[in-house]
């Protein structure tokens, strides 16, 4: 088991514009190697624009869709993943519908094309009605997103899934302050994982993630026991008013794209 | 076990789900009512109210799907 360890951390101007800039992507995008981009999905839309997207799903997307109860849970998993179809076959330049999936061991998706370092990587996530996507190309990354809302017990939470530095600095925030801080912090471990291809755990407490809006966090090899061999980056995201994110991708010094869906050219 | 499924389902309604209709079968992951977040918030909940640990690998989205089935992972646990 690693030793929790405070991870170096850097601020930089353009991780502080980066992190609360999106944009109306152009008609044509390229995504290189040194890149990632990071797609805001607004859930909230005209029932034509879901029916479009739901016929973007594959047979077994639909069914999952239909088992959707919750109030909204259905038109949600249907735009955000109809959108990601769209987002991704701009990459692919093939028809959102003729995109294929695979499931890896823990759970996580992936594309279903040749692996290697031209290999297109991407991760999804959502949040009451919002959702990002993140694409990279021949790269690991995750994404996560939350709104910020009451949580019982986020203190013990904090006390069993946050390092003892992520502990000290939530005690040094206002109530407020600390739970937005909570969230960010919980969205950088999040971001993380999913990026290993692992899920929730009590390792969580073993790496410290920033749990500032503006801050990258490099995290460095086996943060998660067992985990990465490489490093990753964490950016803390700001997607829209009352929500926090972040995304995370193997390596450093890559830069970051933030774009809005839907823009011009965009399939549905 | 009645009494364990009261008090899950008690929690749930009051501290996620208020003013929803759920009962203890009702799928809560698979259908969209609750994430990843709130089922770590139940977890925790339940860590606490039964001074018990749920082992990371038991933790699944299959065991907090339900009130039914948090009942049976803490039956596992030796929560009657």
């Amino acid at each position: 088991m690693p030793s929790p360890e405070k991870a170096p951390n850097h601020e930089t101007a353009d991780a502080r514009r980066a992190c609360r800039s999106w944009h109306r992507p152009p008609a044509s995008l390229a995504l290189s190697g040194g890149t990632v981009h990071v797609w805001r999905i607004d859930l909230d839309v005209p029932p034509p624009l879901v029916a479009r997207l739901h016929r973007l799903l594959s047979s077994e997307e639909k069914e999952r869709a239909a088992r959707m109860h919750a109030p909204g849970a259905d038109r949600r998993f249907v735009v955000s993943h109809g959108a990601t179809r769209a987002i991704l076959a701009r990459y692919l330049t093939r028809p959102p519908e003729e995109i294929d999936f695979l499931t890896g061991a823990g759970g996580k998706p992936y594309l279903a094309l040749p692996p290697g370092p031209s290999a297109l990587c991407f991760n999804l996530s959502h949040s009451a009605d919002l959702a990002l996507c993140a694409v990279a190309v021949g790269r690991d990354l995750g994404v996560d997103v939350e709104r910020i809302r009451p949580v019982a017990d986020w203190p013990q939470i904090a006390a069993r899934y946050f390092s003892p530095n992520e502990n000290e600095a939530l005690l040094a925030l206002s109530d407020e302050a600390a739970l937005t801080a909570f969230f960010q912090g919980w969205t950088g471990k999040e971001a993380y994982t999913k990026a290993l291809g692992r899920g929730i755990s009590r390792q969580w407490s073993q790496f410290t993630v920033s749990l500032a809006p503006d801050t990258l966090t490099e995290l460095p090899p086996a943060s998660v026991s067992a985990g990465g061999k490489d490093v990753f980056t964490l950016w803390p995201l700001a997607p829209s008013a009352g929500y926090v994110a972040a995304v995370a991708a193997r390596g450093t010094g890559w830069r970051l794209g933030c774009w809005h869906w839907p823009g011009p050219g965009s399939i549905a | 076990m009645a009494i364990v499924k009261d008090t899950v389902l008690d929690h749930i309604r009051t501290e996620l789900l208020p003013n929803k209709r759920i009962s203890y079968d009702t799928r809560l992951i698979t259908t969209g009512w609750v994430n990843s977040l709130d089922m770590v918030a139940v977890k925790t909940f339940l860590e606490g109210h039964y001074r018990i640990r749920i082992p990371d690998e038991m933790a699944t989205a299959q065991a907090f799907d339900s009130v039914e089935n948090i009942a049976t992972l803490l039956g596992k646990l030796g929560v009657r």
